[in-house]
């Protein structure tokens, strides 16, 4: 990731050299210990022995402080990886929500996001940094081991090359070959045992629970034999890794013994030759588990990088119009009267990133400044497609006018300071029912989110919080907590928190999107009377898919669905239609 | 946020050898054998590739011996590794087998359990995904914790008694520091344990708040609220960050004893042959050898105890699905959840003095009642009478608990104050089995499981029913083919359809059954206004001598009502 700079680059590259040190003292550690016996076994006095003796003891401390220096300074490394990476992901999702990425369909996306950046920050600290401990030692063994007997070298090179390879490969091998197996069956049981959770009750109640259990447990046997079926897979890295290893041991003896026979070796050393490999291999081993860990976390780089690389969908001009509250700037906003802008919308089309036809098409609406007029249509019409183009999510095609000034060309922020969105998925955010209401307007007072509640037809339910309070006041009613970890909201009091926030939020022009969903005609009708009453004035666009009561827009027009062109549907897609025997 | 896991922190060896993982698995006890006899194997190699490398070693060096006379012993040198290699191999391979039977074992506990405790409190996909990946990330416990945790019993246990055989001064430096290790593991466990369970515990509030914003952001955007978090997000998590790192400080100590007591003594027994090899005290080709072969073994005897913690930590998250399981199945099952007809030995007694089940129609009563779900105020009081054999419809405002009114009847929720009656009789003096069996019961999302429309209109009744019926009941829901696939996840099939084939299921249970009471809650959701009104004629004969109960706010079902009931 480019987001990787250079403090932290610096920290990572110390984090390195300190776990090749550490290795390194367990390797020096062993050699040195070798030699120290052989040396000592052939009697020379004491004092040709105190080098080795210091050493040996000063690289048996020097292993544990090395290891556990490496571990604070490349966690420290990788947590600072991290926070740069996170806010560098928000900025590029801000930049895109919501039109520029599927993330906001499907609350899985979101929580692999969050893991993805998570599991992107594991890649140095559990993948690169043994790689390059690992090879940092093995070089170092191999070269002291070939000055020793550059026979020995050799073999002690190409084991570790072996082990190095086809370790990590055959257990990505296996996993790979696991996953493929039983990723099918998998999918499938999760579904079945959903299913049967999610209709529990309904099942009970027939007495046929049993016979739901045991469909669904079918697919845990077929998932356990395939299991088992794989099972000899699972530890194929670990005994390359291990082979080698017995290679590597058995051929230095098998080159030193010649050697130390034919006095081309000093036989003081034939123990370091023997136990050398011991120590080169250590990192190695552990190479497998480092390949799987940067595997997964390239995986999550992968998707992350689609999503920082994805197009801006609706980027600001390049020098934007001035446009907004300030009367100075405003081209037309608003007469001195304080009467809201209007809108004029002349043959807009526009469609979604990724669709290869628009959802709006050649649509003709004006507002006059102060109109409440609701687009009527069925799904799939485009109702939705023309709020985000009118809050500036999305580029179009043809002209809009807000004010005055061509949409287009107004930076996103000054559009969405003018107009305002009152979707029907707006999301309750973890926290209290006042800093909900708050992000629409910071520094709102009490008294006006109660109000804003009262105009959203919450009244009664904002009763209840005052009611379950531990003073039964307002101002301890607002800070209840919403959301997952506070009070469960329901799909119409979501819509209804996402109104009040509109309202609160006060914007001259306001795109209501189905803000009757989830509701009951009759609360619907209230809610939909005090939001035409509150918002006198304002010019508004109330998006709906069934008649509103009569007195709260002014007039209704109709949004039909674009007419597919039939010369655009690709030939399986028509064989599909064909009448089958 | 995978840094910092609480793992690092706890001891590894205490206390992670679950008995409760254990005592509910087929065939662990087995697996535990394999494992001991493996881990006895694995030591037996261990020690004798330490003696063959050290006679090798002293053979050619101080018995001047060449490669013919050494040979055989090299060649068992090799024998001796490659079969730890194997052993290795043939360990994962059983453990992966082993584990597969014991995660299935607990799957089938766990889903057996959850289909008898009430529902609406956990949600459903998570559950599903903690019953298959989460299970499955037990591998790593079973595969390599497991093992490992035996062969860090074995191996020091036998790498010492040859070491005392061999050299006693130098088995003593291994068996003093060794002891060091758990020790300083369960202390500065003790120590971090309440600190790194609060990090922990802010770890995932981080991530969750992270989520939470990255769910929120097109709302933040709209209101000009997004870009002004970024800094608000790089103050937590550097806040974070530096709370992690003094905690890190502290709990990575207890590698550092690991690390600081296996490499030093390995040293001070480097130290100590040599020394005595200098003084004369082990001469000879066997005082080498005997030298060799206690150096060579005393890295050996720390080198299973390393892996203990790193297997630990990776086993972490199959062991965190597990305590979740365990918590799934020391829950205590819904009242009545024994009772149902099928569920095998563990079946109550049925209620006595009471013929299951309701023979005719009966005139259903709700008197004052209220019902609550935690958290959330109660909803308004209800008195309702719902007629024998009429068709009365719910049309009371959403959110109302027209579904849970529905829910009651089923014994799936209890009123906090009030009364049920059918026929005048409380409903918790009657069999829930028998009302059970009394009831047809359309609920607002008919469950659906992968198999044809045929298979799910089946599961309305227990036993098999015949062909005709089932024609007979799509035929009259409307509901689509009857050899149609159908996937758990509703893939295959539209809203509407799935409703319809929900509603099948009810009209064969009414059928087969002949029962005498008829639930359904929002019947004609999603269908166009042919389509329902099909479905409404269709459904006529099935309301004859039933008490039919609709919640519903369209305008066609209302009209096919005899009583219209909101409030």
């Amino acid at each position: 990731m480019t987001t990787w700079r250079n403090p932290i680059a610096l920290r990572l590259g110390l984090g390195a050299v300190l776990g090749a040190l550490a290795q390194l003292s367990a390797l020096g550690l062993l050699a040195v210990s070798a030699y120290l016996v052989s040396r000592a076994w052939e009697q020379p006095p004491i004092l040709y022995l105190m080098v080795a003796i210091t050493s040996v003891r000063a690289l048996g401390i020097g292993r544990g402080v090395l290891r556990y220096a490496e571990r604070l300074v490349s966690h420290d490394a990788a947590f600072r990886g991290l926070e740069r990476l996170r806010i560098a992901v928000w900025r590029k999702l801000v930049r895109l929500a919501p039109a520029g990425v599927p993330v906001w369909r499907s609350g899985d996306l979101q929580a692999r996001l969050v893991d993805d950046v998570d599991g992107t920050g594991d890649r140095w600290l559990r993948g690169t940094l043994p790689l390059t401990a690992a090879v940092i030692t093995a070089a170092t063994a191999v070269a002291v081991q070939a000055a020793i007997l550059p026979a020995a070298g050799a073999v002690l090179a190409a084991a570790l090359l072996a082990a190095a390879l086809a370790g990590p490969a055959l257990a990505s091998w296996s996993s790979r070959y696991a996953l493929r197996a039983t990723a099918a069956e998998r999918g499938a049981l999760t579904e079945n045992v959903r299913a049967c959770l999610h209709g529990r009750e309904e099942l009970v109640a027939a007495g046929t629970d049993r016979v739901a259990l045991e469909r669904a447990l079918d697919g845990d046997e077929r998932l356990r034999r395939a299991h088992a079926r794989i099972a000899w897979t699972a530890g194929l890295g670990q005994a390359a890794g291990l082979l080698a290893m017995a290679a590597a041991v058995t051929g230095a003896l098998w080159t030193g013994i010649p050697a130390v026979a034919a006095g081309t070796l000093d036989g003081v050393l034939l123990a370091c030759l023997a136990l050398i490999p011991l120590a080169a291999f250590e990192p190695v081993l552990a190479l497998p588990a480092a390949a799987q860990h940067t595997a997964a976390a390239k995986e999550s780089g992968r998707r992350l990088l689609e999503i920082t690389r994805a197009a801006e969908p609706r980027p600001d001009p390049a020098e934007p119009l001035r446009f907004g509250p300030d009367p100075l700037g405003g081209p037309h906003l608003a007469a001195a009267g304080q009467s809201a802008p209007g809108i004029e919308i002349k043959r807009l089309s526009a469609t979604w990133p990724g669709a290869d036809r628009p959802a709006v098409r050649d649509f003709d609406l004006t507002l006059q400044p102060g109109e409440r007029v609701a687009v009527m249509g069925p799904s799939g019409s485009g109702k939705s497609t023309l709020a985000a183009v009118l809050m500036g999510f999305l580029p179009y095609e043809g002209s809009l006018r807000l004010g005055g000034a061509e949409l287009a060309e107004l930076a996103g922020d000054d559009v969405r300071r003018t107009v305002g969105l009152c979707s029907q998925d707006a999301h309750v955010f973890d926290t209290t029912l006042a800093e909900n209401l708050r992000l629409a307007r910071v520094g709102a007072g009490d008294d006006e989110l109660v109000r804003a509640l009262r105009w959203a037809g919450l009244r009664d339910w904002f009763d209840g919080l005052v009611h379950a309070s531990p003073d039964r006041t307002a101002a301890a009613a607002l800070p209840t907590r919403l959301g997952e970890h506070g009070r469960a909201v329901s799909g119409g009091e979501r819509g209804r928190i996402a109104l009040a926030r509109c309202l609160l939020a006060d914007r001259e022009v306001l795109v209501l999107d189905e803000p009757d969903a989830h509701l009951d005609a009759a609360t619907a009708e209230r809610v939909l009377r005090t939001a035409a009453a509150a918002l006198e004035g304002k010019t508004a666009v109330f998006i709906t898919h069934r008649p509103l009561p009569d007195g709260v827009v002014h007039r209704t027009v109709h949004l039909e669905p674009p007419v597919p062109a039939p010369r655009d549907a690709p030939l399986s897609a028509l064989l599909d239609l064909a009448p089958r025997g | 946020m995978t840094p910092l896991a609480p793992q690092y922190t706890r001891n590894a060896a205490a206390g992670a050898f679950d008995r409760r993982l254990l005592h509910r698995a087929r065939g662990a006890s087995v697996y535990i054998g394999v494992c001991a006899a493996l881990g006895l194997a694995q030591t037996a190699c261990v020690i004798a590739g330490a003696w063959l490398t050290a006679s090798l070693v002293a053979g050619a060096f101080a018995g001047g011996q060449d490669l013919a006379a050494l040979t055989p012993r090299l060649i068992g040198l090799a024998a001796v590794l490659a079969a730890r290699a194997l052993l290795a191999s043939v360990q994962e391979a059983a453990a992966n087998r082993a584990a597969a039977g014991v995660k299935s074992g607990l799957r089938r506990q766990a889903l057996e359990r959850l289909m008898r405790l009430p529902s609406g409190t956990r949600h459903t996909g998570e559950t599903a995904q903690l019953l298959v990946r989460g299970i499955d990330a037990l591998d790593a416990y079973f595969a390599r914790y497991l093992p490992q945790l035996v062969l860090a019993a074995l191996v020091p246990a036998g790498v010492l008694a040859v070491m005392f055989l061999a050299h006693p001064p130098a088995a003593l430096v291994v068996a003093l520091t060794l002891p060091l290790i758990p020790l300083f593991g369960v202390l500065i466990g003790r120590y971090t344990k309440a600190r790194a369970e609060r990090q922990w515990a802010s770890t995932s509030a981080l991530a969750h708040h992270f989520a939470d914003l990255v769910a929120g952001l097109p709302t933040l955007k709209a209101f000009g609220r997004a870009g002004r978090q970024a800094g608000a997000i790089q103050v937590t998590t550097g806040e974070y960050r530096r709370r992690s790192m003094a905690l890190l400080r502290v709990a990575f100590c207890s590698a550092l004893v690991l690390e600081l007591a296996a490499s030093l003594s390995v040293a001070v027994v480097a130290v100590t042959v040599g020394v005595q090899l200098v003084e004369g005290g082990l001469a000879g080709q066997a005082g080498l050898q005997t030298a060799l072969l206690v150096l060579i073994l005393a890295p050996e005897a720390y080198l299973p105890l390393r892996g203990v913690g790193t297997h630990y930590h990776a086993s972490a998250e199959g062991l965190a699905a597990a305590e979740r399981v365990f918590a799934i199945l020391a829950e205590p099952v819904e009242p009545g959840g024994d009772a149902a007809p099928h569920a095998g030995p563990a079946a109550l007694p049925a209620a006595p003095h009471l013929p299951p089940p309701l023979r005719r129609a009966p005139t259903i009563m709700f008197r004052r009642t209220v019902f609550g779900y935690p958290g959330r105020d109660p909803l308004p009081e209800i008195s309702l009478t719902v007629p024998a054999a009429q068709t009365t419809v719910l049309t009371a405002r959403s959110g109302a608990g027209k579904s849970t009114l529905l829910a009651a009847l089923l014994g799936f929720r209890r009123p906090v104050t009030g009364s049920i009656a059918f026929d005048g009789t409380d409903l918790s003096g009657l069999d829930p089995a028998a009302v059970r069996r009394s009831i047809s019961w359309l609920p607002q999302r008919p469950v659906l499981i992968d198999g044809t429309v045929a298979d799910n209109v089946r599961l309305a009744v227990p036993e098999d029913a015949p062909d005709a019926a089932v024609a007979k009941a799509i035929a009259a829901a409307h509901a689509p083919d009857a050899r149609r696939r159908v996937a758990a996840n509703g893939a295959g099939l539209s809203a509407g359809e799935a409703a319809r084939v929900g509603l099948a299921r009810a009209l064969l249970r009414a059928d087969l059954l002949d029962t005498p009471v008829l639930l359904l809650d929002e019947p004609t959701a999603h269908l166009d206004a042919d389509t329902e009104r099909a479905v409404l004629e269709s459904l006529a004969p099935y309301r004859e001598q039933r008490t039919v109960l609709i919640a519903s706010h369209r305008e066609a079902v209302r009209a096919i009502a005899d009583r219209e009931v909101a409030w």
